[in-house]
């Protein structure tokens, strides 16, 4: 005991490493913390909202060719027929069914789910309760959450306006929502009465869907049987599922962000621990020399680190809790931009998460102490005394390059044998990072190597001390370096991939958005467009053309939700599809004319279809089995999405396609944009219920979510540096300690305090430098790998691969940075050291 | 001259030392014979008093000046060699000269060959012996020709026979018309100063 506690009672003499250390492991405990808990109360928060709304629901009916989700009842299907409801209640005895009319509607700049329900039915299902205190019955009434009255400052009475694209109707606020016991249900839905529903969606004997509560699997069956082939009955749970299932890839590819913070934490608690060996090697070599079993020593080395990781995990699961609610914001965000609307709010701390969290990073401390803890363990007592031992041991560059080059090796193993697999990708984009950073120590050497006839001839000691420095302190460096280097890799790597991606985006925007106006019912696309106003548009001064289109989802028995987009275009509307492989010719005839229709890359990867494939999904006429005309780029949803001409839609769902989008084609091309738009204002959108942009906003938008999507990467990346800079102040700190009599001596010598201090940033310098050109190879081995395999396995799409020097360089520059800004405070403080302190060391 | 900021460790210290001369210091341990040598090196600041080497009144001296005293006047040889690890024998003699903006390099050889070491003259420090180390650590000390050579314990860490290599080069530096103060516990090596001062206390006395 006496031993371990020499052994802690370092620390105490030293509280700024033990503290720099706290802050590694807190930094990578507090992002994947944050991370989980960001993914999990997203996954939550979906996943109540459909339970509130589901209820007790088990199964849904709706129209095959309609989505369930905010846009149902605007689809070119509009819902499903009423007369089903009696049917199901009446001839089929079903007692627990309810019927819903479910739309997005805005009410001033917030969107909102408005639910038109029938209490009578309703209340078997659902489990929160209309409180309308006696207030008088209005038509219109409207009920609205606790929590939304709340922050929005409405009361009972007031009156609020609900727009749904060309619908506008005054609700009068009746009452407020209390939550059931269970369910909460989400701030943004409001509720109302099923006929004003109804009225309001101009769907008057049609409903949304209608959700049941069914147990007899011969109910379920009979009623399979009963329904119209227009109809479908899906188990609401595997579609909520399923949805989730969409924003997997997304949750996953933050994870995997989340871990990389922590792996370069553990490299900063290896290498402390390390040094912490390397510096102590007297004290163990005199414990070992009095009796101090290796076991023991090894134990006491694990303890100390424990005691260092819960202090870390303690701080982090704090900093993480912090953070949380700031990146929840963010993926929430991530989420209603790509996916599917979702409320926001707070995340709410999930004790799993915390544990799970707190034992990664004590898993991860123990593991990396646990090394050089073998290490010291397995030395003779005289060696431990010895600094030379160290520094060979450090120089094994046999082994680094053993590790590197198996690590790299499974990992290529593992990418060319697993076919879609996401983990096993990043399992191995995680051991090319070890790989690589196992390659630093050689790497430094080499770079030192290169350097030293250059600084000689020179003439400057100081540059040559600290070209050799680099290699003379590689044990207590060198981590530090792979860490930093680790670091500015991911920087680098998803940095391209970014850019790549970004100008993929950009590119395939400009081919594909070739019309100069385009006007949506709403800011989501779901409402429709109605005639007249088409029929307005089409005979604008100045329209050359117009194309009209309306994307839906399908409930698909087989598949799931597939996303559809009928287009009515022009020859030169359909040439803006980028065609990545295509069978035959003339595919705008036999798009328009012989129903074949076209996938987007992500749905062709998706579904493993190539041109000349077909593919079977629900209609109204049951099944039908469609031609794959062509696999096209598109970079609008990772879910992917099949074209159809109108003529097919036609065929497939027995209705025309009610468009929700047109785009405007003008004489005069960009120069008519600003008038013809102001045009539209004054005589169509007078109300503002259409959403008109011109190309470039349209672009511009999607570009902005584009970046907005990537800012979340963006502060994970920053939070990677800064546990590595950390690391790096930390490596410095430490050897700044150990050779207090080297500079003590120089400054003896006649160094000034400028010349030590620049001395040491050289030092610093030069190890950021090695760290920015090791992360050159490493960063593009790692964009490749995002780009050609886990983007592609991920998302399904294919892009571009983009190195711009610019930021090839920038890498560089960014590690130079962080390593001189990491040695700036170390470098001021030996500058000021005193150098009879430095010499008394002796 | 008084030092030692809260703990007085050296009062009332009145030394006088000639151009040339080799002065011994002796005491038990904790008398404040390093602090006298930093002192004299314009390493520590006096408390109170006057300190002139070489012509430089150090008692109000600051920095960067102290730094350029020591350079130009002061060569230093301590116990446990010091010598720079990451440059060769060849680089550490040639440190105080590239500090003075010399490129004497004949002055290297001479003194490597006075060492008996021409021929480790590219190796590094940890691969010579600690006679060898404290050789080259007194001919870095005196490489370019100071006013003054410090020594602090220069033979405490050598066996007799290579403490006695050492002390004829500290020797030999004095005879050249250099000032020697240097701190000893070692009868020998005290031997050969022209002087012999005991510090006791705090105090200095002949």
């Amino acid at each position: 005991m006496l031993a371990l506690l020499a052994i802690l009672r370092e620390w105490r003499r030293h509280p700024w490493q033990i503290g720099l250390n706290i802050v590694g492991i807190a930094i990578g405990v507090a992002v994947v913390v944050a991370v989980d808990l960001a993914n999990h109360n997203a996954e939550r928060a979906y996943l109540e909202a459909t339970s509130a709304i589901n209820g007790i629901a088990t199964h849904r009916i709706s129209s095959v060719a309609v989505s369930t989700e905010q846009n149902n009842n605007d689809l070119p299907v509009r819902g499903i027929d009423e007369s089903l409801y009696t049917l199901i209640k009446v001839d089929l005895g079903i007692f627990n069914a309810a019927p819903v009319i479910r739309g997005p509607v805005m009410s001033a700049d917030r969107q909102l789910t408005l639910l038109g329900i029938d209490p009578l039915s309703d209340y078997r299902l659902r489990g929160f309760t209309l409180n309308n205190d006696g207030m008088e019955t209005k038509p219109f009434p409207l009920f609205v959450p606790a929590s939304l009255a709340k922050s929005e400052d409405i009361a009972v009475g007031d009156v609020i306006t609900l727009v749904n694209g060309a619908h506008k109707r005054l609700f009068t606020v009746a009452g407020l929502i209390e939550a059931g016991a269970k369910d909460v249900l989400p701030g943004d839905v409001v509720i109302t009465d099923i006929a004003a529903a109804q009225v309001f969606f101009d769907l008057s004997g049609r409903l949304s869907y209608i959700d049941l509560k069914l147990d007899d699997e011969t109910r379920i069956k009979t009623l399979r049987e009963t329904l119209p082939p227009e109809v479908q009955l899906i188990s609401t749970g595997s579609r909520d599922r399923a949805r989730l299932e969409m924003t997997r890839a997304f949750r996953i590819n933050l994870s995997a962000l989340a871990l990389l913070a922590l792996t370069i934490g553990l490299f900063l608690i290896y290498n402390t621990v390390s040094f912490q060996v390397v510096r102590r090697r007297p004290l163990f070599g005199l414990m070992r020399s009095i009796g101090v079993t290796r076991g023991q020593l090894f134990v006491y080395l694990l303890g100390e680190a424990a005691v260092l990781a819960v202090i870390g995990i303690a701080v982090g699961l704090l900093l993480g809790i912090a953070l949380s609610d700031f990146l929840y914001a963010m993926v929430t965000g991530t989420i209603d931009n790509l996916y599917f609307h979702l409320a926001g709010g707070s995340a709410r701390v999930e004790p799993f998460t915390l544990l799970k969290s707190a034992a990664l990073g004590f898993g991860a401390t123990l593991l990396a102490a646990a090394v050089p803890g073998f290490e010291a363990r397995n030395t003779p007592p005289r060696a431990l005394t010895v600094r030379s031992y160290q520094e060979v041991a450090a120089s094994h560059s046999k082994i680094w390059a053993g590790v590197a080059l198996l690590s790299i090796l499974i990992a290529t193993l593992l990418i060319v044998l697993s076919d879609r697999s996401l983990i096993t990708a990043f399992v191995a984009l995680f051991l090319i990072i070890i790989g690589s950073a196992a390659l630093a120590p050689i790497g430094v050497r080499g770079l030192a190597r290169l350097l030293t006839p250059l600084a000689a001839a020179t003439g400057s000691v100081i540059l040559l001390m600290a070209v050799r420095n680099l290699v003379g302190h590689l044990s207590r460096t060198g981590i530090a370096t792979a860490a930093l280097a680790v670091a500015v890799a991911a920087t680098l790597g998803v940095g391209l991939m970014i850019d790549s991606f970004r100008t993929s985006v950009d590119t395939w925007l400009n081919s594909y958005l070739r019309a100069d106006i385009y006007i949506s019912g709403a800011r989501d696309s779901s409402a429709s467009l109605s005639k007249s106003t088409i029929d307005t548009l089409a005979a604008m001064d100045g329209v050359l053309a117009m194309s009209l289109g309306r994307r839906f989802v399908l409930e698909d028995s087989i598949h799931g939700p597939l996303n559809l987009f009928a287009l009515n275009t022009t020859r030169n509307g359909f040439e803006g599809f980028v065609i990545k492989s295509a069978q035959g010719n003339d595919l705008w005839q036999r798009f328009s004319n012989s129903g074949e229709v076209m996938v987007s890359e992500a749905f062709a990867n998706r579904f493993n279809l190539s041109p000349g494939d077909s593919f079977a999904i629900d209609s109204h006429n049951g099944r039908q089995e469609l031609t794959i005309a062509a696999v096209y780029f598109d970079y609008s949803t990772d879910r992917g999405v099949m074209s159809l001409s109108p003529a097919t839609f036609q065929r497939l769902f027995n209705a025309p396609v009610n468009y929700s989008a047109a785009a405007l084609y003008l004489e005069d091309g960009d120069a008519a944009v600003t008038n013809t738009l102001k045009e539209i204002e004054q005589t169509i959108n007078t109300d503002g219920a259409l959403y008109v942009r011109s190309n470039r906003t349209l672009r511009d938008t999607s570009l902005e979510i584009f970046d907005q999507t990537f800012k979340v990467t963006g502060i994970l990346r920053l939070l990677a540096i800064v546990v590595a800079v950390t690391g790096i102040i930390s490596a410095l700190m430490a050897l700044m300690l150990e050779r207090a009599r080297e500079f003590a001596t120089l400054r003896a010598t006649g160094f000034t305090r400028m010349q030590l201090f620049v001395q040491m940033l050289m030092e610093t310098g030069l190890t950021g430098l090695a760290a920015g050109l090791l992360a050159i190879p490493m960063g593009l081995a790692l964009c490749l790998l995002l780009i050609h395999v886990i983007n592609l396995r991920s998302f399904g799409w294919s892009m571009q691969t983009i190195i711009d020097p610019a930021m090839v360089m920038g890498s560089v520059l960014l590690s130079l940075t962080a390593a001189l800004v990491a040695g700036l405070y170390p470098a001021l403080r030996l500058a000021r050291s005193s150098i009879a302190g430095g010499l008394r060391n002796e | 001259m008084e030092a030692g900021g809260s703990r007085c460790v050296l009062e009332s210290i009145d030394l006088d030392v000639a151009s040339g001369e080799f002065v011994a210091i002796e005491g038990p341990s904790g008398s404040g014979k390093s602090t006298l040598l930093n002192v004299i090196a314009a390493i520590e600041p006096v408390d109170r008093g006057q300190v002139q080497v070489a012509d430089v009144e150090l008692s109000s001296i600051g920095e960067p000046a102290s730094t350029h005293f020591r350079r130009s006047h002061i060569g230093i040889v301590f116990q446990f060699f010091n010598l720079i690890p990451t440059l060769t024998v060849r680089e550490n003699l040639l440190l105080p000269l590239h500090l003075l903006k010399q490129r004497d390099g004949n002055r290297v050889d001479e003194l490597l060959s006075k060492l008996e070491l021409p021929d480790r003259a590219d190796s590094f420090p940890d691969v010579l012996s600690g006679g060898e180390q404290q050789r080259v650590g007194v001919a870095r000390a005196m490489i370019h020709r100071p006013s003054v050579i410090l020594a602090d314990e220069p033979t405490g860490n050598l066996d007799e026979k290579t403490g006695e290599g050492v002390m004829a080069l500290i020797t030999d530096a004095a005879r050249e018309g250099t000032t020697v103060l240097m701190v000893t516990h070692a009868e020998s090596a005290a031997a050969r100063a022209d002087r012999r001062l005991l510090l006791r206390g705090g105090r200095l006395s002949g």
